[in-house]
């Protein structure tokens, strides 16, 4: 099984039907086998801190949803996070794509990439990182469980040792 | 211009059993006027966010016709999510628009070209169902009842008069309000969400 379908059977085992996300060519393994399964919803949103809002919102109606985005895009919601997700107790699962890891060439991915994870830090959200498929299942059901026992937002940070990362 | 509190009481009148959700400084009107609280939510604090979470509320509940009051200061921070909105064309929302052309809250600083945008062109520019504006009282009661019953998105954008705040924060009145996790849980408790 790839890590992308691991991910996807999770979401399913943990009853998350929504899924807002702005694009990214890693991400694409997931939201494509996402897209053609009727059981979710996936919705494109414009900017990061929008999906954030559109899975605040779906949560609130009883649905499950989790956010996939890349670390510059976590760089422009983090106030998503802390203003409204945190303050609202709302669990929600951020899937970030971390750039600036091994294999990186653009270096505006660089800062924001070695960032996230201090910056989830001192957000105090737990956050876990994905780097092989090794217990993939395992950490990312676990996480999941956490996430909705804590209701409090969790990072998933995928990095191109799980994915294979861009190389252009 | 329409007072924000007159288009709360006309809008009222048409509400109905939807979901009901206010944004800055004019929203504050809606809670002299609803007359079901349980139904109401706030998603508000984080400027910016708040359009986005009530889209979220309306594709989670599909079967509910699901309204928010915006303002164009939020609304500009964030304009990309009208794109999303268009995108996914939830039939059961309904997005007024009521702009007083400035930053109420912080003191009345004009928002960017505050005079001349037309946000219901944008709306419509961005695939919004259907696209309305207001400058009148009578005209925006009478057509109430069309912008509640039809498929949306629909987008309704309104002129409403600045009240600004100049007192420092601290020295405001605050009105005794529920929590956003309070709004949220009654909302699940009224629609028997578990």
């Amino acid at each position: 099984m790839t890590w992308a379908q691991t991910i996807v059977d999770a979401l399913k085992e943990h009853e998350i039907s929504l899924i807002a996300y702005v694009p990214d060519s890693s991400i694409h393994q997931v939201t494509k086998i996402v897209d053609k399964d009727e059981y979710f919803h996936l919705v494109s949103a414009t900017r990061e801190e929008e999906a954030l809002g559109i899975a605040a919102g779906a949560y609130a109606t009883g649905r499950n949803a989790a956010v996939f985005m890349q670390s510059s895009g976590f760089g422009n919601s983090i106030n998503a996070v802390a203003g409204l997700a945190i303050p609202s107790r709302i669990p929600i699962p951020i899937f970030i794509n971390l750039r600036g890891e091994h294999g990186e060439f653009n270096i505006a991915q660089v800062t924001m990439g070695r960032s996230t994870r201090p910056i989830l830090d001192v957000l105090g959200i737990p956050h876990y990182t994905l780097d092989s498929e090794e217990r993939l299942e395992e950490k990312v059901n676990g996480a999941l469980k956490l996430c909705y026992a804590s209701r409090e937002p969790l990072a998933l940070c995928m990095t191109p040792l799980l994915h294979g990362g861009k190389n252009v | 211009m329409i007072e924000s509190k007159e288009v709360f009481e006309a809008f009222q009148e048409h509400r109905g059993d939807a979901i009901v959700s206010v944004q800055g400084t004019s929203g504050r009107h809606w809670a002299d006027v609803t007359t079901n609280q349980n139904r109401d939510i706030s998603m508000g604090g984080a400027m910016g966010q708040s359009t986005a979470a009530i889209f979220g509320l309306a594709l989670g509940l599909p079967n509910e016709k699901v309204v928010h009051f915006d303002t164009e200061g939020a609304l500009l921070m964030n304009l990309g999510v009208l794109a999303s909105i268009a995108g996914k064309k939830p039939t059961n929302f309904v997005h007024f628009l009521l702009d007083n052309e400035c930053y109420a809250t912080t003191g009345g600083q004009p928002v960017p070209n505050s005079e001349e945008i037309d946000y219901s062109v944008i709306a419509a520019g961005s695939g919004y169902a259907a696209t309305y504006n207001f400058d009148d009282l009578e005209e925006f009661s009478t057509s109430l009842d069309e912008i509640m019953n039809q498929d949306g998105p629909v987008f309704v954008a309104i002129k409403v008069p600045a009240e600004v705040e100049n007192l420092p924060i601290g020295m405001r009145e605050r009105r005794t309000s529920r929590s956003r996790g309070q709004t949220i849980s009654d909302l699940r408790a009224e629609l028997d969400i578990s």
